[in-house]
């Protein structure tokens, strides 16, 4: 019986500051074995290890299409965090993954696709983001992308760089926004938070469209509040979530909401399903 | 499943410490507390009448207070799986073993507990009395041993001796040279019945059933679990006692040559339990965590994912909470809300 808690070896082969406190790595695998047999989806996660501080739970921030490296983005808050902040390139993370479901990237096929997220949050999106974007640029199996993401401040966003790209993209909106009292004088996008901006200026159309939306509890709550007031149906509405966990495995007991384990029922939940759960937003 | 006839339990166990290190309930030093301890030549008779639990129940043989579940050393991985040696736990309740099996399950895929669990024979004693505030027929968990959960029971008979039942091929192994009788087939129809007269000797239990309804009819207002939750002081005595809790932290820890990570029982009353980093918290209050809990063990919804409730009326939580919320207390206060 293997070790379902012992981690695989990964380098750290580049860091990324993206804004204060937000790093992301690029990881490779250390085991050629254990790199050639990894796979993944998008939207699962992984537990990432800064050994000697302890385990964190974050999502698989790149796209199964590019499969060269695997990055997450973290913010330095907690322990573990900041453990793996003060490390460098060339430096030795454990990881175990990948875990749990994944978008359901087979229901979106011919349909608009509208991703919404906030601060930290886009890492998730950033994912499901390429993976969408290099699905539909093999075979145009989605039809239009738009992507709505708001930090704190012009400087908490993270991946400026991709904003820029998606920005310059024919067929892709991108909608970028910081919270009033954030923007910089050369600010060239929204001043609000991203459900004000979502409902009363972007205002998307819900034929025929799914929205994704990823932020913290209170931002979820009042985008899919927003997104019901545009039209939307329950069913048309994707959310990704991350309590906290230590296993990852459905077994230290402390990211259930209710009888549904986020680890392994999740973290992917349509608005429906959340519905369906005790309401702890 | 093969059926024998038994003069004296003390033989069989005797017999059965004579091939494996075998742990029985018993006082230590004189304290009025039974625990788990190994037969020793000063261990009494295993006691008849009126059942009494020991304060812990036996998940701690297979899933300890804390364990390493690796040691790193910057390069190399040490396992640190046990390797325990054969042993034998004697006198296992129904309660206790119905946990037991919902543990064996739940730890399906866990190495550790596996480890140890695989090494380990279960003897269980049917309970002919009922014990004291324990109610394992309304959730399905006693009063008699369950087909299947135990390697051997014991079963005292009426008029006489006990009625042995191997429920294993280890089990029956350990028997070699006993020289036990085969029992009749009617001796299992008297043990039908003789568990019907238990039963019925058991208190009502009216509070539980209807605790269990309105919890999973969500009948239970907030304001009754923040009633409930100001008598939590968070000291994790019943996920602790519990013989099914088995929620688990983990941390890094330096060792010789690197570090290892350990885990230990946590508990959900705990109220950084669920908290996040952004300092959201699922369950920030007594009384949600409260909840939380009582779901766990009562909802019809973990009952279908694991097989049953996660409370196997042990009452071992009402015993040791110095709030007076274990489940009789809980369970009494819920049934009688408006």
């Amino acid at each position: 019986m293997s070790n379902i808690y012992q981690p695989d070896l990964m380098t750290i082969t580049k860091i990324i500051q993206e804004a204060p406190g937000i790093k992301t790595f690029h990881l490779k695998f250390q085991d050629e074995n254990v790199a050639s047999n990894f796979s993944f989806q998008t939207g699962q996660f992984g537990e990432y290890s800064a050994f000697g501080a302890g385990e964190s739970t974050f999502c698989i921030a790149s796209s199964p299409t590019r499969p060269d490296h695997i990055e997450c983005c973290f913010r330095e808050v907690g322990k573990v965090t900041t453990a793996l902040a003060n490390l460098t390139e060339g430096d030795t993370i454990g990881f175990r993954g990948p875990y749990g479901n994944t978008f359901p990237l087979d229901d979106w096929r011919g349909k608009n696709l509208i991703f919404i997220g906030g601060g930290i949050a886009l890492p998730p999106l950033r994912s499901v983001i390429w993976n969408c974007l290099d699905l539909r640029e093999q075979d145009g199996r989605f039809g239009h992308i738009s992507i709505v993401y708001g930090a704190r401040s012009v400087q908490d966003l993270v991946y400026k760089r991709e904003i820029e790209e998606w920005n310059q993209m024919e067929n892709v909106t991108m909608v970028k926004t910081v919270d009033p009292g954030g923007e910089t004088d050369d600010w060239d996008g929204h001043i609000g938070f991203v459900p004000h901006v979502l409902e009363n200026d972007f205002k998307p159309d819900p034929e025929n469209t799914v929205a994704i939306v990823c932020g913290p509890p209170i931002m979820i709550k009042f985008t899919f509040e927003a997104l019901e007031r545009l039209g939307f149906k329950q069913e048309q509405m994707v959310t990704t979530l991350e309590n906290r966990m230590k296993c990852g495995l459905g077994k230290c007991g402390r990211c259930n909401i209710g009888s549904t384990y986020v680890c392994i029922d999740g973290p992917v939940f349509t608005a429906t399903e959340l519905a369906a759960l005790p309401q702890e937003f | 499943m093969k059926r024998f006839l038994l003069d004296r339990i003390d033989r069989l166990r005797d017999h059965l410490a004579s091939q494996r290190p075998l742990f029985t309930p018993q006082g230590n030093d004189g304290s009025a507390e039974l625990n788990w301890l190994p037969l020793t030549r000063e261990t009494p008779p295993t006691a008849t009448g009126r059942p009494r639990l020991p304060t812990c129940p036996a998940k701690q043989f297979f899933f300890p207070e804390r364990e390493i579940l690796f040691r790193f050393d910057g390069n190399d991985f040490k396992e640190t799986l046990p390797k325990p040696t054969p042993q034998i736990l004697f006198g296992v309740r129904s309660c206790d073993l119905c946990a037991i099996a919902y543990q064996d399950r739940f730890f399906q895929q866990d190495p550790y507990y596996q480890a140890r669990r695989r090494a380990t024979l279960l003897v269980g004693i049917d309970c002919q009395i009922p014990c004291d505030g324990g109610f394992c027929p309304t959730v399905d968990a006693g009063p008699f041993v369950r087909d299947g959960m135990a390697d051997l029971v014991c079963h005292q008979q009426q008029d006489e001796g006990w009625l042995l039942m191997a429920q294993s091929a280890e089990g029956e192994a350990l028997l070699r040279g006993l020289d036990l009788k085969a029992a009749e087939t009617s001796r299992i129809d008297q043990r039908t019945r003789a568990q019907q007269q238990v039963i019925a000797r058991f208190p009502p239990a009216t509070h539980i059933e209807t605790g269990i309804q309105r919890i999973n009819r969500a009948e239970v207002p907030a304001g009754q679990w923040q009633a409930l939750g100001l008598q939590c002081l968070a000291c994790s005595g019943c996920t602790s006692l519990c013989p099914t809790c088995s929620c688990f932290t983990s941390y890094d820890r330096p060792a010789a040559d690197g570090f290892e990570r350990e885990r230990c029982w946590d508990s959900c009353l705990y109220d950084a339990f669920q908290r996040e980093a952004s300092g959201h918290n699922p369950s920030a209050t007594a009384g949600q965590r409260v909840e939380r809990f009582w779901f766990h063990k009562f909802s019809d919804e973990y009952a279908k994912t694991f097989g049953r409730y996660g409370c196997t009326g042990c009452g071992r939580c009402e015993k040791t909470c110095p709030g007076v919320i274990g489940v009789h207390s809980v369970m009494k206060s819920i049934s009688a809300a408006p």
